[in-house]
């Protein structure tokens, strides 16, 4: 998606409304918005909403794995700190470069001798890592560095540490894959894939997210009564648990800066790849589930068993709305994925969605968006990142449910879902989940300032 | 991609702990690889550190990251308090093709928005390797804009110490307004010593025995360090006015440093000129204090960051500066320099030259790693109360004022856990714990500049007797 916010996308094929003009100024209304960024690029405001994840939560989801980063102090202290923060200060090393080896001679020998000198640290102290990313950053990619070789000659030195190419290199994201996406394909590089024989057709892979599936939902409740169990990441203890899951004989993902890597991983182990993105529409995750079942092999869920999800969305739709009882909903792209899809839900059932908050939206969401435009022209798309937005009056006269750190922020509401990434949630069961997250935050006031200004939610939090 | 099989032959195979490496390492990887510890603030987040009060726009050219990273761990003080802070989101095409015309449109477009006082480019690694003309790109803002634009040749690469401190350094030079110019350049004209005892200066109060530097501070440095009233050193033109320089959040974090050492100085009669650059209040107001920091009589320097403002000063206007930090009994002898510095127009010698601390006279190793002032200021403290014998190191860049002082500069883990390991006693941010030495005593002090905001919450006000747990 961040390749999008900077307007370096380059797509031949242009409906109508989609030439609009992107905005110069922070809010436009969605009839008037361009697709599928809003906004036109400039100068950026970071707001000091930092719960989603960046890549050094992802990387420490692997167990006994390691990170080392080669970059300049201020590029380090942004990852140095996240991983001090998460109480995994002991799992993060570094290289720092000074100005001199951007111009020397041989940098290839510094990253290999830099990181040679780490191993032999850590494994003095008994910590030699199983699986070791190393970072290489921007300066690498304009110096030419020879990153093959690096790679090469390490792994020779160190043929019992898987070595994961690993890049923080923001630099390139806006025209091509991000550092988020490229690490969440590492993740599963140092899994020892088995031959197709070996394949343990009991269990499925969850690849590419952060949270758990709840084992309630539709998705994982359909693996289980296919008699297989779900590996996933997050839910990994041990090295061991980690490399079954290089047995599996599917891999789902959701989340979609995990496609990419989770179609390389499936095509490495030879076995089928369902996406089966965060939708909030119920035809569509009717279809999914189909989708499922079909790749399992087994009885879809039945028609009755599918107008009980839905009846159970409707009802707990109808109980949240009288709750609210007219408070307005701000809603911000960090909340979910499927963010037009849920402002679509929300506005089709009689919620009071105030604003919407988002530099640009998945190109999945393009039916939304057009839904959206038809149905709710009148609704306010507020940039995050807009420079106006560091004097944006942070205030609302009126009781705001945010859905959302950085909305919950933008209208310093104590009223807020603070859920980042679609929270693991999916299908119904997502549905009702994040209904009863917005109950639980329209009755219960949360300490904004102090929740949004965590880093990587869910993950440990050293800060008091 | 890694060979499946070479992955079944080796990885994961168990290694036994305590085998070290079996390869020969360059000593400059040696020095710049760092297992175990965390790094400092870096210039980039020590120019935006200090500017962020001053009512400016500062503009990172990065394409993504520097401002989370100063927002989340080196500024406080980003969700109470607005600043005009962005990045520019330079992208790979523009960095390589020098589309410098996107950044300048950006910038002129926001700064029509929001009309900030002056506008600050702040360099980040890519534009320093691909050479981004910064003063043309300077100069074209502000024709376009009208308002002054500076350019910072940072690097990402330097610690905020390099950063702040020319941040401050400019401020010095560009805010401060010439007309504005005042007592300290007459120097000691001011003090007329016929009217000492008869007019402004109470005799009873501040005679001439006071301006003894001789005398003072010998035999009775607990009179000069407390009992005094507002206003007993005075000048011709009534209390002596100071500036106080180098007092960022990166190291005093935003607890009641900031507080009580405006607190020190009213409470020996100074009236506080200017504060560089840390107010309590609006953009403007301290951007306005900072604009008379020429009518002060004397600098008081309370970081490294201020140094390089402080001989702006004293170039431009004649004022003298003193440096150090009041930690208990050291207080005195500074107040006692900056008195001096007052009436005499001099900077007078470093309080901290040719001060020996650690030479291990007795059986204890005893290190403080930190910011050299700050550092330097609890030694001597400490000195000055019998608890001899701390080692000063300073994992940051010195500036010039301080090469003569007893400090040790070590940035390398390598080398810090080489000397760490004789340590009995260490003083340092928590997160050096990782390499000392399990037998050593450690006396925990968070610095906001290296260990973020991790441990805010138990940052010492250093006039405190935080000072005391060195004895």
């Amino acid at each position: 998606m961040l390749k999008l916010v900077h307007g370096n996308k380059n797509d031949p094929r242009l409906e109508p409304w989609e030439e609009a003009e992107t905005s110069v100024r922070e809010t436009v209304t969605i009839s008037q918005a361009a697709w599928p960024a809003p906004f036109r690029p400039g100068l950026e405001y970071n707001s000091p909403a930092h719960g989603p994840w960046n890549i050094v939560h992802i990387g420490m989801l692997v167990p006994e794995s390691h990170q080392i980063y080669v970059c300049g102090g201020n590029c380090n202290r942004g990852v140095v700190l996240t991983a001090a923060e998460m109480d995994a200060g002991d799992r993060y090393s570094f290289l720092s470069l000074t100005e001199g080896d951007l111009y020397g001679q041989d940098m290839e020998g510094l990253v290999i001798d830099g990181v040679t000198e780490i191993i032999g640290r850590l494994t003095k102290v008994g910590k030699r890592p199983r699986l070791l990313f190393l970072f290489l950053v921007c300066v690498h990619h304009f110096m030419g560095t020879d990153i093959p070789y690096i790679y090469r000659v390490l792994r020779d030195r160190f043929p019992d540490i898987c070595l994961v190419e690993s890049y923080m290199d923001p630099i390139v994201q806006k025209g091509g894959i991000t550092p988020d996406e490229k690490l969440r394909a590492g993740l599963y590089e140092g899994l020892v894939i088995t031959d197709k024989s070996g394949r343990d057709r009991t269990a499925v892979n969850i690849v590419g997210n952060d949270f758990p599936t709840p084992r309630e939902s539709q998705l994982v409740t359909l693996i289980n009564r296919a008699g297989c169990q779900v590996r996933d990441l997050t839910s990994c203890r041990t090295w061991e648990d980690y490399q079954k899951m290089g047995d599996s004989f599917l891999n789902i993902s959701i989340y979609p800066l995990a496609r990419s890597g989770a179609g390389k991983l499936s095509d490495k182990m030879g076995v089928n790849h369902l996406h089966l993105p965060v939708v909030f529409d119920y035809d569509k995750i009717d279809q999914e589930l189909l989708q499922l079942a079909r790749a399992l092999d087994t009885e879809p869920y039945s028609q009755d068993e599918l107008a009980g999800f839905r009846a159970r969305c409707e009802t707990m739709l109808e109980e949240t709305r009288d709750l609210l009882g007219g408070m307005p909903l701000a809603l911000d792209v960090s909340l979910t994925p499927g963010i037009l899809g849920l402002t679509r839900l929300l506005l089709d059932h009689g919620f009071k969605v105030k604003h919407l908050y988002g530099d640009a939206f998945a190109p999945e969401e393009e039916e939304d968006f057009l839904w959206l435009k038809d149905h709710a022209p009148w609704l306010p798309v507020t940039s995050m990142i807009h420079h106006n937005m560091r004097t944006y009056p942070r205030f609302d006269e009126e009781r705001v449910l945010a859905l959302g750190q950085k909305a919950a922020y933008f209208h310093q509401t104590p009223y807020f879902v603070n859920m980042v990434e679609g929270g693991g949630f999916h299908g119904y069961d997502g549905i009702c989940r994040l209904l009863a997250l917005m109950q639980e935050a329209c009755r219960e006031k949360k300490d904004t300032r102090d929740l949004v200004g965590r880093k990587g939610l869910g993950c440990p939090s050293c800060l008091c | 991609m890694i060979d499946e099989t070479y992955k079944k032959e080796n990885m994961g195979q168990d290694r036994p702990a305590g085998a070290g490496p079996d390869f020969e390492v360059s000593d400059q990887a040696r020095r710049q690889a760092h297992a175990f510890l965390s790094n400092y603030t870096s210039d980039v987040s020590g120019v935006c550190s200090a500017l962020y009060e001053l009512g400016g726009m500062v503009v990172m050219h990065d394409p993504s990251g520097c401002n989370s990273t100063y927002n989340t761990h080196d500024e406080p003080r980003w969700y109470d308090k607005d600043s005009l802070i962005f990045i520019s989101g330079l992208s790979q095409i523009d960095a390589i093709m020098g589309n410098d015309d996107k950044l300048i449109d950006d910038i002129v477009r926001a700064a029509r928005d929001l009309k900030p006082a002056f506008i600050a480019l702040v360099r980040t690694p890519i534009p320093m390797m691909t050479g981004t003309d910064f003063d043309a790109i300077a100069r074209i803002v502000e024709l376009e804009t009208g308002i002054p634009t500076w350019y910072f040749p940072t690097s990402g690469m330097n610690s905020y110490i390099i950063g702040a401190g020319t941040a401050l350094e400019k401020v010095a030079s560009c805010l401060v307004e010439e007309k504005a110019a005042g007592p300290a350049k007459a120097g000691k004209e001011e003090i007329d010593p016929a009217k000492v005892g008869r007019e402004e200066i109470d005799p009873s109060r501040a005679g001439k025995e006071e301006i003894d530097s001789s005398r003072a501070g010998r035999e009775d440095d607990e009179a000069w360090g407390s009992g005094r009233q507002p206003g007993q050193f005075l000048s011709a033109s009534g209390p002596f006015r100071v500036n106080l320089l180098g007092l960022t959040p990166l190291d005093f974090s935003v607890g009641s440093g900031r507080a009580s050492l405006l607190a020190w100085l009213r409470d020996h009669g100074f009236i506080v000129q200017s504060v560089f650059a840390m107010g309590d209040g609006e953009a403007g107001d301290l951007r306005r204090q900072i604009g008379s920091a020429g009518l002060a009589h004397a600098s008081l320097v309370v970081s490294s960051v201020g140094l390089p403002a402080a001989r702006v000063l004293e170039k431009r206007f004649g004022i003298p500066y003193v440096t150090g930090l009041p930690c208990g009994q050291f207080g005195p002898e500074l107040l006692r320099a900056l008195t001096e510095a007052c009436m005499t127009g001099s900077s007078g010698k470093s309080l901290f030259a040719g001060q020996e601390n650690g030479s291990v006279s007795g059986s204890e190793r005893k290190f403080i790693i930190g910011e050299p002032v700050e550092a330097l200021s609890l030694a001597r403290a400490a000195d000055l109360a019998g608890g001899r014998d701390w080692q000063v190191i300073c994992p940051l860049e010195l500036d010039r004022d301080l090469e003569s002082c007893d400090c040790l500069q070590i940035s390398s883990e390598a080398d810090l856990m080489e000397i760490l390991k004789e340590g009995d006693r260490i003083v340092a941010d928590p997160i050096y714990r990782r390499i000392c030495p399990e037998r050593a005593e450690f006396i925990s002090w968070p610095h906001e500049a290296y260990s973020g905001r991790i441990y805010r919450r138990q940052i010492p006000d250093l006039l405190s007797d935080f000072w005391s747990r060195l004895l």
